[in-house]
């Protein structure tokens, strides 16, 4: 596997040259700020940059001219990555080995297309799409909370202080898109490329220097090139009296989500400690939450902690009673306890770190995973895979009852079942 | 030990049958992570079938085989399968479908402790009364999600308002009170019948050594006294073309409305290759609803559709069922209008048909790109075909648009069943 860096004109691109795949991965990269008011622009974006494009007319053109080289797959994303969002197209289609020649070049030059050539109409994104999916995303907020875990996910983000700024609530966030324009969504996305900075990632069994080649002719980039952009959001405080909200709602099951900060963390802490903390608390059948809520009290299907390693946060999300919240929290506070006092077998520890062994291995099973280890390696700043293992291989028990001391709940939220 | 070929798709199968019935699988990929599945044909809608032993017929709960493949994990030495696993850097699971219920693992370490930990798992039952009333509440809790997702809720409902007599109507899960109701015995019951090596298949896809596997798997069944079986008798029983309900409305606190409407189609019977079948008939979606149908510019400027329509097909006996959801504010009927129209819409065009042809074939390249997917189509292969299709690619390549037309010229669709869950206000 060979992994080339190009310096093209005004944008990286990145070539992962293995022979290991029937197909080729794509993905094109645009970082910018973060900002309170980039989320009213974040979904419609992606929305209207699927759908749209300057070479056809209508969603059939688009699919048939997909079809025509073998039907890619992709997608088009605005990703949040701590102070930085990230404009995405990840995209895999089959190797021309496998269809027929130039369907490698076709297929780049039909993907890029909806990232560089939307349709622009009187300096503003196609009306009649834009109003559409502006009703249909609206519709999406409005009744979230059908979808009860990702209502009680948003709700903890709002009640939870992360970022040095309020993030709009569902209903401001609401409002705010439908003053929404399709000329103001066109200067954003122009914003995006004067001021983003650029990387591209081809992955696959290709000819580098003729993928550059390709993107010579194809790609003209204006945005900035910035040396290195800091994506990491430190957390400073956090409730010393933890806040919970609870609030109820008429469905049969209560969805819990527990938010936690974590103080002063090292680097090394970041990368390696808190993996095996959250792993060791809440990742699998093992883990002390999994063990203890579920097995031994059966008071859940799920529980399990989440790592957010960009903003030094993690989350606890279960599915419980209502009846059963103050026992349940209760619960997860002693595991937390637990933690602390490194009361947690050395098998679980050891465990978790084969786990993390393992995962490094099947990086190299897909290219998306391949492409992802990369990219977190360029934008911030993990270790090559070889040094990630030799670093895990140095974190003792003590530095997982360490951190444990830098883990502070902060905002607790219970969307209550009535029914 | 046989070895086969999917042609066209550089891929390796080697095939070995137990003398205890068990049939093995193994597709070798060099570097390649390894992924390791056993899957047994018991799954939600067997409740009715006979014991091996005694003969006699039983009725169980819906719900129970989801309920066994919990229990399977649990050990009298207290070791659950899926800790040796994560000990070992590996990632196990299981699911239970309407066929079949598989257990799997995948990593490449510890790779023979974890396929014994794999075939032990399915084969050393520990059913207590204290541990069955334990997994009620986990499983309780696993169900009350489903009460909670408006899909769920109306693919339950919609189920029940398509069959009469299949036990395919029942859900996965069961209802609260069938998961309250299942007891130990009836675990043991359907351990004993559906848990045979007979009634099993392992597949195994990865960097492995295909002989070396079959060898441990012979040395591990030695120590068990499985002797070849005949096949299990499911009760049979006999379904009407018509649906059970045509519509059917639930009413509920949410704030938009879920709509499915279930088609159900006696097989055509043109095309007599069962998988040629299915796939000609697939393509009726494809063509209709697939990415290049006329269809997706007039739903996307529908501004209540508030997610896309999806279509699935099912494959239940008999019948094909076609299956749409899809999330609306309003106008529900206008939007069910159009699906029906378009699906009985016959006026296809062969650049469409030869469109979609490069698509199928490269999405069938696609699943066997790793060893998961690999495992997958073997697995469904042989569960709905008998046997893995190893001229598949060919039998793709040869799709034709004029046999398409006759394979499916004389479909009934006019077995319809609508759910709708429409919000109180």
């Amino acid at each position: 596997m060979d992994y080339l860096d190009f310096n093209m004109d005004n944008y990286e691109l990145h070539v992962i040259k293995t022979d290991r795949f029937k197909t080729i991965f794509y993905n094109i990269s645009i970082r910018f700020d973060d900002e309170r008011e980039t989320e009213r622009y974040m979904s419609m974006l992606s929305r209207l940059l699927v759908q749209t494009s300057s070479k056809y007319d209508s969603l059939r053109e688009i699919n048939l001219a997909c079809a025509s080289i073998y039907d890619p797959s992709y997608s088009i994303r605005v990703l949040s990555s701590g102070k930085v969002d990230i404009l995405s197209l990840t995209a895999s289609f089959a190797n021309e080995k496998y269809t027929e020649e130039g369907m490698n070049e076709a297929n780049l030059k039909f993907l890029t297309s909806f990232i560089f050539e939307p349709k622009i109409i009187d300096n503003g994104f196609d009306r009649e799409v834009f109003n559409i999916q502006k009703e249909k995303l609206l519709e999406y907020y409005k009744t979230m909370k059908d979808r009860p875990q990702d209502y009680a996910k948003a709700r903890l983000t709002e009640e939870m202080k992360v970022n040095k700024y309020d993030i709009m609530k569902l209903d401001e966030l609401i409002k705010s898109i439908e003053h929404l324009t399709a000329e103001e969504l066109y200067d954003f996305y122009k914003k995006i490329m004067s001021e983003g900075k650029l990387d591209i990632f081809v992955c696959g069994d290709v000819d580098p220097l003729e993928i550059k080649n390709m993107f010579e002719k194809m790609i003209k980039f204006n945005g900035l090139n910035p040396k290195k952009i800091n994506h990491l959001v430190k957390q400073i405080d956090y409730n010393k009296q933890e806040k919970i909200v609870i609030e109820s709602s008429c469905n049969t099951q209560s969805n819990l989500v527990i938010g936690c900060k974590l103080l002063d963390l090292t680097d090394f802490e970041r990368k390696y400690v808190f993996v095996l903390y959250s792993w060791i608390l809440g990742g699998g059948m093992n883990s002390l939450l999994t063990q203890t809520v579920r097995e031994k009290n059966s008071l859940c299907y799920y529980i399990y902690a989440s790592r957010q390693s960009l903003f030094d946060t993690m989350r606890i999300y279960a599915g419980i009673n209502g009846t059963d919240f103050e026992k349940t929290y209760d619960l997860v506070k002693k595991e937390m306890i637990n933690m602390e006092k490194g009361n947690f077998s050395k098998e679980l520890f050891e465990g978790v770190k084969e786990i993390y062994y393992n995962s490094l291995i099947k990086i190299e099973d897909g290219q998306s995973d391949l492409v992802g280890s990369y990219t977190s390696e360029l934008f911030t700043g993990n270790d090559s895979i070889s040094d990630r293992k030799k670093q895990m291989a140095k974190v003792t028990k003590e530095d997982v009852m360490n951190l444990s001391k830098k883990v502070h709940i902060d905002t607790v939220y219970l969307l209550k079942g009535e029914r | 030990m046989k070895m086969k070929k999917y042609k066209g798709l550089d891929l390796k199968v080697y095939e070995e049958v137990l003398d205890n019935g068990l049939r093995i699988y193994i597709s070798p990929i060099p570097r390649h992570t390894i992924h390791a599945r056993i899957t047994t044909f018991f799954g939600g809608s067997i409740l009715e079938f006979q014991l091996p032993d005694s003969g006699e017929f039983i009725k169980v709960p819906s719900g129970v085989a989801h309920f066994l493949e919990h229990k399977m994990f649990e050990k009298k030495d207290g070791k659950d399968p899926l800790s040796i696993y994560e000990n070992n850097g590996a990632s196990g699971n299981a699911f239970t479908n309407e066929f079949v219920t598989a257990y799997h693992f995948t990593g490449a370490g510890h790779f023979y402790e974890n396929l014994e930990t794999l075939l032990k798992c399915v084969h050393e039952p520990y059913f207590t009364d204290e541990n069955v009333l334990k997994e009620k509440g986990i499983i309780g809790q696993e169900k009350k999600q489903d009460l909670d997702n408006p899909f769920s809720i109306v693919y339950d409902r919609a189920l029940l308002n398509t069959f009469h007599n299949l036990d395919f109507k029942n859900t996965v899960l069961g209802s609260l009170e069938d998961i309250n109701s299942i007891t130990k015995e009836d675990l043991y019951n359907c351990y004993n019948t559906f848990y045979h090596p007979s009634n099993m298949i392992l597949t195994i896809s990865g960097d492995v050594d295909p002989s070396e596997i079959v060898k441990f798997v012979k040395k591990f069944y030695k120590k068990y006294s499985f002797n070849k079986r005949s096949k299990v008798i499911v009760k049979h029983k006999d379904e009407p073309e018509s649906v059970v309900k045509k519509k059917d409305v639930v009413y509920m606190n949410n704030l938009s409305k879920e709509i499915l409407i279930s088609y159900k189609v006696k097989k055509p019977t043109y095309i007599k290759d069962p998988y040629l079948n299915k796939i000609y008939f697939s393509f009726l979606l494809d063509m209709n609803f697939g990415a290049i149908s006329p269809i997706n510019d007039v739903l996307s400027k529908k501004p209540d559709l508030i997610s896309p329509v999806s279509s699935y097909l099912e494959m239940v006996d008999d019948y094909y069922i076609i299956l749409f959801n899809a999330t609306v504010k309003e106008n529900e009927n206008e939007i069910i209008d159009l699906i029906d129209e378009t699906i009985k819409d016959f006026s296809f065009k062969k650049k469409d048909f030869d469109l979609i042809k490069k698509a199928v074939l490269n999405s069938h390249v696609l699943s066997t790109e790793n060893s998961t997917g690999i495992c997958n189509m073997i697995s469904n292969q042989v569960y709905f075909f008998d046997s893995p299709i190893y001229d598949m690619h060919e039998k793709l390549k040869k799709l034709d648009f004029e046999t398409f037309k006759k394979a499916i010229h004389d479909v009934n669709l006019n077995n319809r069943s609508v759910t709708i869950l429409d919000n109180k206000n």
